[in-house]
């Protein structure tokens, strides 16, 4: 499979696509997420700390990307692109259709041996770093595995280290059976274990469907005290599923993925510590712009709405979504041809029907490129009629949940807009793009292409 | 004369020198024809963020020269050339640069006349039927445009009733020897002095075409200067020095006198020639063809071997900056925001949006109440953002509306479609024709260059709610801690450049 890569097996990729900066220099622990959120915020590279406080070699930002409102060269998927087997230049939808794989097929995991072995270290030995000075050890990229009474259930994770054997962890509302007595957090495992974990609760939240599953052929699994687990993982920290104390109940910086689902807040305590040779953890510095978690959930969630749309009215539409990291998923941006007069509100509403993210939808022709932003931040203003194609819903819309307006889930009204030609306009009506290709005629971008290192460009 | 590098330059080809001395533009000895091949090289050079092209051999025949996008600034500072052109040299941040361009626009300079052998724009002078306009390589710049342009110098016009000139810039498509066809809009200064007063009398408006004018003069005639107040001496303030002007040869307009090319001449009353269609700075070449004012030429006076500076429209659109996107970051950012305080209004700055120039613009300020905010978009779209502009942007005094992720997200997070978007649906505003989102017969073939249907005005409230703290992505943090962070990044290797990309905030502080 091409996307069996294990946590660490991504890290090398990283390394050799020459998109990874290994920092060798000692670093306290508490300084880790402010080196990772730094590197966010230049556009950098994913770090790797070599010398920290612990067992663990944190990496940050394996699967985050940069910025689109300033360039354009460097894709933020590319990461996850790797991390999933695919070649580092590999175009949005390719990424989003590997993501979304198992909304359209099942598949079966392989199995095999666990790679980590149970060692007499206990939470704290490991060194997770904390996010803030003075907080607590965390982990952000964590996959809980609990048994619901028929099956292993995996759940996205993440939490704190409240003593040396005992972890705090946030997950899905609706995650843990009452039956739950045990359970695995998974630490460093491969990209595909996440997004399909992540797949299968957006939808399940957002539409009760069950499917897809998250598990598939794409992560081989083992058996840890009788349930499944990615087998790659780095870190399996084993124990008993408690209730959380009532002291902080939930650690302050949340994953994307909250804002998207009913959480709880549960206790661990830990039994085990198992791990593999020098393991490797991702760290996420939550909250911080353009992070791993933002990323992973935009690609999640876009994934799950482009299977949805496409295959909801015998054709397939929608060119592309993407709920871009830029505006921290306030926004769904889709590229789609307009079938008919009045299609762009039945998509527009197809899509906030199918989840309660965001509540701005904005429509663009099917031939723009997903890997250019600006040009969506140039059609909203200019293609887009300020009253006619701006489109308000009646004030009783469900409240969205990544805005940080009407928290309390008071109704509102929802707002798409529509920057696609209108299809009832004559062709003469239609505005030409201008381009270098439409603006210049082959013989000319020949002579300009010919003669350009002649110029003295430096 | 030549300026110190901390002084302004006196012309624009010093400062073209200015800008060989810091390696930044790139003069080009290969013949260029000025069909297609000029802006194709200049759009390249836009997009790579490459050198200032100055064309020194043009075909043709002719020994005038072409500069492409003579004002575009680097991607990450877009005002840094023309802060060199002015002489501003220690702006650090755009905080710094804004600030001193507004001290100098509220210190205006009087300018001073010169004689004619004084002045190095009469070392050729062509009148009557010695004029021939087509000597010139004016550009020819996008396949699909309707002729060739001249797009980048000042328009100069008297004020029929008063003593008040203007400056402004209005695009000229050139139709044959001494005739062109020029873009004037109704609602802006020089338009409505045409339409409202020449024309109504029946009378010609007399005009001056300044080309390559010192920088100062191109800064302030996009500027919105108020009726009345003498255009000459606010490029004065900018420069920190008189502007030396020239009586021009067949009127009485005086014109600044380094200026590469001056062209005087008559907008003449109820007379139209064609004009577009044109790759404008939609990204979209926009039509139709419309009629727009005639202007006949009487007297073109230059300088040796003089320079067009030119602009290749659209390129700005996207990634790239142009002419036109730098100088709306670098002349009309700070000017707006010194208009919006001089008028009373708490702004903190005004910023265009990358993007899309002259159709949405973000402000932050300090007063976010509603009411505050219905006042001071009332005022801007009745003002200076009455035709072009259709959107503005309010956000918080600590958010940086330079900053496209934090005004992103501030749209996305807190701009809530139940209250913060405001007038949507009232289409009961005027708007240019130069758009593309209203049909042919909506835009119609009015007179005046204004849409026949009129459109919607809109501001968008992306406020936090009172008390509520910047997301603590968005906080400059702790800077003693990030300062760390950075220099074990660089200890590790990673380069002063990518760590430089890193947004600052206003204050200074890295973002």
């Amino acid at each position: 499979m091409t996307d069996a890569r294990s946590f660490r097996d991504s890290v090398a990729a990283l390394d050799d696509a020459d998109d990874l900066l290994t920092v060798e220099e000692r670093v306290r622990n508490e300084d880790v997420a402010a080196v990772a959120a730094e590197a966010l915020r230049c556009n950098g590279p994913a770090v790797r700390f070599r010398d920290t406080d612990g067992l663990l070699t944190p990496v940050s930002g394996t699967l985050a990307g940069p910025e689109q409102a300033t360039q354009y060269r460097e894709k933020p998927w590319k990461r996850l692109a790797l991390a999933r087997g695919l070649d580092a230049d590999s175009t949005y939808g390719r990424v989003v259709d590997h993501v979304a794989g198992p909304l359209a097929a099942t598949t079966d995991p392989t199995t095999d041996e666990l790679h980590a072995d149970e060692t007499a270290a206990n939470c704290y030995d490991l060194g997770l770093p904390p996010l803030e000075p003075g907080a607590p050890p965390a982990f952000t990229l964590g996959l809980l595995a609990v048994d619901d009474g028929e099956a292993t259930q995996w759940l996205p994770a993440r939490g704190t280290v409240r003593g040396p054997n005992r972890l705090r962890a946030v997950v899905p509302a609706d995650g843990l059976a009452p039956s739950a007595e045990t359970a695995s957090l998974c630490l460093g495992v491969p990209a595909a274990a996440t997004t399909n974990t992540l797949l299968h609760w957006l939808d399940r939240t957002q539409t009760g469907s069950m499917r897809p599953s998250t598990r598939s052929a794409a992560v081989p699994v083992a058996t840890r005290d009788g349930r499944i687990v990615p087998a790659t993982s780095e870190v399996v920290v084993t124990g008993t599923v408690s209730e959380a104390g009532s002291e902080e109940e939930a650690p302050e910086s949340e994953s994307m993925w909250e804002r998207a689902m009913e959480t709880a807040v549960v206790d661990l305590v830990v039994d085990t510590v198992a791990h593999r040779e020098d393991p490797r953890v991702p760290v996420v510095p939550l909250g911080a712009p353009f992070a791993d978690d933002i990323h992973l959930v935009g690609i999640a969630e876009a994934a799950r709405l482009s299977y949805r749309v496409n295959n909801y009215w015998g054709i397939e539409p929608a060119e592309w979504i993407r709920l871009p990291a830029e505006t921290c998923l306030g926004m769904c941006v889709v590229a789609s041809e307009i079938l008919y007069a009045g299609f762009e509100w039945q998509l527009a509403n197809t899509l906030f029907s199918f989840s309660n993210l965001f509540d701005k939808v904005l429509i663009l022709d099917e031939n723009t490129s997903a890997a250019d932003l600006s040009r969506p931040l140039d059609d909203i203003w200019v293609k887009a009629h300020p009253s006619q194609d701006w489109v308000f819903s009646e004030p009783s819309a469900p409240a969205a949940t990544a805005p940080r307006y009407r928290t309390d889930g008071t109704p509102g009204s929802r707002l798409f807009i529509n920057a696609s030609w209108d299809p009832r306009w004559d062709e003469e009506y239609i505005a030409p793009r201008v381009t270098y290709e439409t603006s210049y005629p082959e013989a000319v971008r020949q002579t300009v292409a010919e003669m350009w290192d002649s110029f003295g460009f430096e | 004369m030549t300026a110190g590098a901390t002084e302004a330059v006196d012309s624009f080809r010093d400062y073209l020198d200015r800008l060989e001395e810091r390696d930044a533009c790139n003069r080009i000895d290969e013949r260029i024809s000025w069909n297609l091949e000029a802006g194709a090289v200049t759009m390249r050079a836009n997009e790579r963020d490459a050198q200032i092209p100055v064309f020194e051999d043009v075909s043709d025949g002719t020994d005038a020269r072409l500069v492409g996008d003579p004002y575009r600034g680097p991607r990450r500072q877009p005002w840094e050339r023309i802060a060199m052109a002015l002489g501003v040299t220690d702006a650090r941040t755009t905080d710094d640069y804004y600030e001193e361009i507004i001290d100098r626009v509220r210190s205006p300079i009087e300018p001073t006349v010169v004689d004619g052998d004084d002045a190095p724009c009469k070392e050729v002078v062509r009148t009557g039927g010695d004029v021939d306009l087509l000597s010139f390589p004016w550009p020819f710049l996008h396949v699909g445009d309707g002729g060739r342009y001249s797009n980048l110098h000042t328009l100069i016009a008297d004020d029929r009733d008063t003593e008040w000139t203007d400056w402004s810039s209005h695009r000229a498509m050139l139709h044959d020897n001494t005739r062109a066809s020029v873009l004037l809009l109704a609602g802006e200064q020089t338009p409505n002095i045409y339409y409202y007063k020449y024309e109504r009398h029946d009378e010609p408006m007399p005009v001056a075409i300044t080309i390559g004018a010192e920088p100062a003069v191109e800064c302030v005639s996009i500027m919105w200067i108020p009726t009345g107040r003498n255009e000459a001496e606010f490029a004065g303030g900018l420069k920190r020095a008189p502007v030396e002007l020239v009586e021009c040869e067949t009127n009485d307009l005086l014109v600044p006198a380094t200026a590469e090319i001056v062209l005087e001449g008559r907008i003449l009353p109820n007379s139209r020639l064609d004009e577009g269609p044109y790759g404008d700075y939609f990204g979209y070449m926009h039509g139709p063809r419309r009629s727009m004012p005639v202007l006949e030429i009487d007297a073109v006076s230059h300088r040796e071997r003089p320079f067009i500076p030119f602009r290749v429209e659209w390129s700005e659109v996207g990634y790239a900056h142009n002419t036109t996107s730098s100088m709306e970051v670098a002349c009309v950012g700070p000017d707006a925001t010194l208009g919006l305080r001089a008028a009373g209004f708490d702004v903190e700055k005004l910023a265009p949006w990358p993007f899309t120039p002259r159709t949405v613009y973000v402000v932050s300020t300090e007063t976010t109440r509603p009411d505050s905010l219905h006042e001071l978009a009332n005022f801007i779209f009745t003002t200076w953002g009455m035709l072009h502009v259709d959107f503005f942007v309010f956000v918080d005094a600590d958010v940086d509306p330079f900053d496209q992720r934090a005004v992103l997200e501030a749209v996305s997070l807190y701009a809530d479609p139940d209250t913060d978007f405001h007038q949507f649906g009232a289409e009961s505003m005027p708007k240019v024709p130069l758009n593309i989102y209203q049909t042919p017969e909506e835009k119609g073939d009015v007179q005046m260059g204004t849409s026949k249907a009129k459109t919607a005005k809109t501001y968008i409230d992306a406020t936090r709610p009172e008390g509520e703290p910047l997301r603590s992505g968005s906080r400059v943090g702790d800077s003693e801690r990030r300062e760390r962070a950075r220099e074990l990044l660089r200890d590790a290797g990673l380069s002063d450049a990518t760590l430089d990309t890193a947004p600052v905030d206003p204050s200074g502080e890295r973002r």
